[in-house]
């Protein structure tokens, strides 16, 4: 026997819930992390997907943003293994809505500027602490590393970032450390 | 603590807090602004962070769970069940829109719109039934009696906050996507965007847009669409 998601009765209300709830915040990590608006919904279609196969094995909604915010990180390593990119080949694609009625303040755009130029690797962390308040432990176990060199990712990160929005060129920054 | 150990932790955690950075905080004006920029810093990363997400996204991924395995059910049902979710977040998303589109021209607006069920309805293999057709013209407001019998997906949706009837329709040659929207269309013009062509144009109800995502010419999307207008004109009569 398998039980699948379909034999319990509220999984679809329990799936709603969870797009509901969590959709813009796996489009936008998605956004980031991919540098592309069509790769991101791609990367939120795969992500839920595959939530709505293995919805069983989440076992408190207490925890789904974590473990969704996994399985699209996951997928979207897939993407990489597929394509054999490495992650820091990306480029990140401007985007349209900048030009029009979006956001568009000079300082706005100044830290999104920044935050493209940012290696992947400070950017996640750094997005995961800012935006959802992830520990420096709960980061680490995502992402498999010892909390000392998150630590320093985060460190490295927001250094980065004040030194291109205070004019300099990002290649020249003297760590601190 | 010294200022440089000061800084490192609160570099890699503003939030932390504990006696000796608290003591440090309380002897250092240099400090306590380095502490202040590192919140607008943060502050700063959450505004860039919101970049705005797609309209409809939740309503697109409803419906593609909604044809996603469900042993025992036929494909003619699981077209219900994706027009029932998609009703279901269609109300619950127009209170979550996140962005009005109000700068993008309506041919925008609809390119934007259509990819994901045109990729949908290529999962279905049988014409639905022109009463099932005519039912989503008349939830949309539409009022044109339409005798069109090679439509495969047909369904309410919401662009430029208005609802407008979404249909594929196939051909031997293909598919493609008819928009037909209860408000008015200034001039009749062809368009080629993000890899579609289409024509859009105006008509007795409101307007009509035609477009393909393949190879197409959008001399080939008005003949189209003068088609899909000329079986319109012949039941309305
Ligand atoms: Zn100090
Ligand atoms: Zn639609």
């Amino acid at each position: 026997m398998n039980p699948g998601p379909n034999d319990m009765p509220d999984a679809n209300e329990r799936f709603n819930h969870l797009v509901n709830a969590y959709s813009s915040w796996l489009y936008r990590y998605a956004y980031w992390l991919s540098g592309s608006q069509q790769v991101a919904e791609d990367l939120v279609q795969e992500t839920f997907m595959r939530a709505w196969r293995f919805l069983d094995s989440l076992e408190s909604d207490a925890a789904a943003k974590s473990w969704l915010t996994t399985i699209l990180r996951r997928e979207n390593a897939r993407r990489f293994e597929r394509k054999r990119l490495e992650y820091s080949d990306v480029e990140m694609e401007t985007l349209p809505a900048e030009h029009e009625e979006f956001d568009a303040r000079p300082e706005v755009l100044a830290l999104r500027h920044a935050l493209r130029g940012l290696p992947a690797k400070y950017r996640e962390p750094l997005l995961l602490q800012v935006i959802e308040g992830y520990s420096l432990e709960e980061i680490a176990n995502m992402f498999d590393l010892p909390r000392n060199t998150v630590a320093t990712r985060l460190h490295r990160a927001r250094q980065k970032l004040k030194h291109v929005l205070e004019g300099n060129d990002p290649g020249e920054l003297n760590e601190l450390s | 603590m010294n200022c440089l150990e000061f800084r490192r932790a609160k570099l890699a955690d503003p939030g932390l807090d504990n006696a000796d950075l608290e003591a440090h905080r309380l002897d250092c004006i240099s400090c306590r602004q380095f502490e202040d920029e590192l919140r607008n810093l943060d502050d700063g990363v959450r505004e860039a962070f919101a970049v705005p997400v797609p309209e409809n996204l939740e309503a697109r991924v409803l419906l593609r769970q909604s044809f996603a395995d469900q042993p025992g059910v036929g494909l003619r049902h699981k077209y219900w069940l994706a027009v029932a979710a998609s009703m279901v977040v269609a109300v619950l998303g127009s209170l979550l829109v996140i962005l009005p589109d109000s700068g993008s021209s309506i041919e925008n607006q609809i390119t934007s719109h259509v990819g994901f069920e045109e990729r949908i309805a290529r999962e279905i293999e049988s014409y639905l039934p022109a009463s099932e057709v005519q039912s989503v013209l008349d939830a949309t407001g539409i009022k044109a009696p339409l005798e069109l019998t090679e439509v495969v997906y047909a369904h309410k949706c919401v662009v430029a906050n208005k609802p407008i009837a979404h249909l594929v329709m196939r051909e031997d040659a293909g598919d493609f996507t008819v928009i037909l929207m209860p408000f008015g269309v200034e001039e009749a013009r062809p368009f080629s965007i993000d890899g579609w062509d289409g024509h859009i144009q105006a008509t007795s109800f409101g307007g009509i847009a035609v477009l393909s995502e393949r190879v197409q010419s959008t001399d080939r999307m008005q003949h189209l669409s003068d088609r899909v207008l000329a079986s319109l004109r012949a039941t309305g009569d």
